[in-house]
């Protein structure tokens, strides 16, 4: 067990510069999710403190040893790969104990720890078979053994889930949760997945364009993003985004001509920007009966015609249209909205994120969710 | 219940012989299916019939003779040398032209602009044909002036008479089969090196594999289709190649040479005895056919590697 630390990390392949000055301390035990858009950098990142690739400069910590210089095999590293890597000629029993063989344990000592490796994740009954003899949770509960068994001080785990159907996806996200609760060792893990990122990380690290967007909890990410990248791309639906001018000092002016008008000290935070994006969350959107008359002053409604509606069970996905732009809605509540109709939305400029035009960053912690969301 | 599949399984099986695709299946195969029954299955079924029969010297018509043939054959020294020379002839090209193109295949799977050169240039004895390869291993071994000797020389060695001498020449020629096929074989091993994913060996340097142990557990593990093809291909080279026989050594000197192609060769042109020739013949087929048969059925068990 260790805890990791990458210091101003960068890679590039030939002149494409792929990670770009990464900084990032992770703790012992933690099970810490990567997360970003195809081709961010999320396997360079774990393929560099593999080892499998060379840095081009920055130090990488595992525990408290410099492991830059040091050979993948001595970095007690074990990592589960996207298509598992099992190998083919060997049976469960040998891809499991691969590891041992390797370090010179003896068949004795090898078969035992084998055993209790396999008990622990239901493969008792599966030892002696191949791998192609196996379904894809078969496999991949293969590979979590093989990575398992030498009790590493890391696990490095690419996309892991992304060969298996939806199903067996949750019940082995639940596996290596619960698995990694047990052995308290320090996890990455890759996926471009948000679920899988909101529902198994301590803390999540999104990357793009490589390099660090946010770290923190998931709920904290979620409910605080620091630019617009990481806004959308946690929650599904999407965050909406709403193009406003700034007419005024504290107030601002959305495309369909409705102003609303920000507290003071928010407004300080614009300074002089021009123009902005205001972000809001699906569930954060009412539909409501009629307009409102007591309107408050910082409450924005729409006028919008349905487009398109999904039902999740007990809540609805309500697509509309309001001018050009595609509005998404979650709620409990679809007020009679079926597609085709027009409907009022509804939402509070309390709840909503206000992100400058030009770069993305994220204003104001406007919503109060932020303010109390942070763990 | 079963009886009553079955049956109804084979009057769809003579339907379906009949129907329309199924004889343009068969006319469309025709053309191979006649060339390959004229001059392949037919011949070796004429060469089987004819290993029965002899013509003894001066008689006007073949005799059926059982397996005459086959102990006068057995019987003769030179068909017993011949098989011997063959024998030692395959294990000493086989396995280390194998060995050889494996170890340069593990040098050169990379690509780079290098190691593509001397891919090409380690190939390019495959291309020259047998017969030109031997013309001018014939310079390399001329003794005192040849190339070899010329070296060797160099170094205080004796000029050795590589073809002259019984116990040299196999080796002689050996060593030219060697050069010859090493780089052929190096070839498949490229392909298949290259067909084994990174993963594996990525796998195997964190679960703690040093160059050794990946050779070991890896990589030959997951060649064995790759070096079972191969391993068939050098056998049949060993028994259908005997250009270089017939222009360095004529299967000289005092037989030392002579291997079973090549005396099937003798016998059928030179020394007129069709029956002898015919019957090794039929041996030696069958010992091809054994070996294809063999060689399928490796094959197939390597196929469940992939996946
Ligand atoms: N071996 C390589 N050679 C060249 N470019 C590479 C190599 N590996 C990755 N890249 C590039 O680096 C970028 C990041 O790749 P990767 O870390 O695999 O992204 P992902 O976040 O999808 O895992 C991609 O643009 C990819 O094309
Ligand atoms: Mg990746």
């Amino acid at each position: 067990m260790a805890s990791i630390a990458f210091k101003q990390i960068y890679k590039s392949y030939g002149n494409i510069s792929v990670i770009k000055g990464i900084d990032l301390e992770i703790k012992d035990g933690e099970l810490v999710v990567f997360i970003g858009p195809s081709g961010c950098g999320k396997s360079t990142m774990l393929r560099l403190l593999a080892g499998l690739e060379e840095e081009d400069s920055g130090s990488m910590y595992i525990g408290d040893s410099l492991v830059n210089s040091i050979a993948p095999k001595d970095r007690n590293i074990a990592m589960i790969f996207q298509n598992y890597a099992l190998y083919p000629h060997m049976t469960v029993a040998e891809n499991i104990g691969f590891g041992l063989k390797l370090r010179g344990m003896n068949k004795k000592n090898r078969i035992r720890a084998v055993d209790e490796t396999a008990s622990l994740l239901g493969l008792e009954h599966l030892l002696t078979k191949q791998p192609r003899q196996l379904s894809g949770g078969q496999r991949q509960r293969v590979a979590m053994g093989r990575a398992i068994i030498r009790n590493p001080k890391v696990f490095l785990m690419d996309e892991p889930l992304s060969n298996l159907d939806a199903k067996l996806r949750n019940q082995m996200r639940i596996e290596i949760k619960k698995l990694q609760r047990r052995l308290k060792t320090t996890t990455i893990f890759v996926t471009h997945d948000q679920i899988e990122a909101m529902t198994l990380a301590d803390r999540i690290v999104v990357l793009n364009d490589g390099k660090v967007q946010q770290v923190g909890a998931p709920s904290k990410l979620y409910s605080s993003p620091v630019n617009k990248f990481v806004a959308g791309f946690l929650g599904s639906p999407s965050i909406n985004f709403i193009h406003a001018r700034r007419t005024g000092d504290n107030e601002l002016t959305l495309p369909d001509g409705q102003c609303v008008l920000l507290p003071v000290d928010q407004a300080q935070i614009l300074s002089d920007l021009r123009e902005v994006e205001i972000g809001i969350r699906p569930e954060q959107i009412d539909i409501v009966k009629s307009r409102q008359t007591t309107m408050e002053e910082n409450t924005i409604t729409w006028s919008s015609s349905v487009s398109l509606i999904e039902s999740l069970g007990s809540e609805k996905l309500v697509y509309s249209y309001h001018g050009e732009h595609e509005v998404a809605v979650k709620t409990t509540n679809s007020n009679g909205a079926v597609e085709g109709s027009n409907i009022q939305l509804s939402f509070s400029m309390n709840n909503a994120h206000l992100f400058a035009l030009n770069d993305g960053r994220c204003l104001s912690p406007l919503a109060g969710i932020a303010q109390k969301g942070s763990i | 219940m079963r009886d009553n599949t079955t049956t109804h399984g084979k009057k769809r099986l003579v339907k379906s012989f009949f129907n329309a695709e199924h004889i343009k299946a068969w006319l469309y195969l025709s053309p191979a299916l006649l060339f390959l029954l004229l001059f392949t299955y037919y011949p070796m079924v004429q060469v089987l019939w004819d290993s029965f029969f002899h013509r003894p010297y001066g008689a006007d018509k073949e005799l059926f003779v059982g397996f005459d043939n086959y102990s006068r054959l057995l019987n003769d020294e030179n068909f017993i040398t011949a098989v011997k020379n063959n024998f030692i002839y395959a294990i000493g090209t086989v396995i280390p032209s194998i060995v050889i193109g494996f170890g340069f295949a593990l040098c050169l799977t990379q690509s780079s602009r290098f190691k593509n050169c001397i891919r090409s240039l380690l190939f390019f004895p495959t291309l020259v044909p047998l017969v030109a390869a031997a013309a001018l291993w014939m310079f390399i071994y001329f003794p005192g002036i040849g190339l070899l000797d010329y070296y060797l020389a160099k170094l205080g060695i004796q000029s050795t008479d590589w073809l002259g001498s019984p116990d040299n020449a196999l080796y002689s020629l050996m060593m030219l089969t060697i050069w010859k096929n090493a780089g052929f074989y190096m070839l498949f091993f490229i392909a298949g090196l290259q067909g084994i994913g990174e993963e594996y060996y990525e796998a195997a340097s964190l679960e703690g594999a040093g160059w050794w142990q990946k050779l070991r557990y890896v990589t030959l593990p997951l060649l064995g289709p790759t070096s079972a093809f191969v391993f068939v291909i050098a056998l049949i080279h060993v028994f259908t190649h005997v250009d270089h026989v017939i222009v360095m050594t004529l299967g000289g000197p005092m037989g030392s040479t002579n291997l079973v192609l090549y005396y099937i060769y003798q016998n059928a042109h030179e020394f007129n005895d069709l029956a002898k020739a015919t019957t090794a013949t039929v041996l030696s087929v069958m010992v091809l056919l054994a070996i294809s048969f063999f060689s399928i059925r490796t094959m197939e068990r390597g196929i469940h590697y992939e996946s």
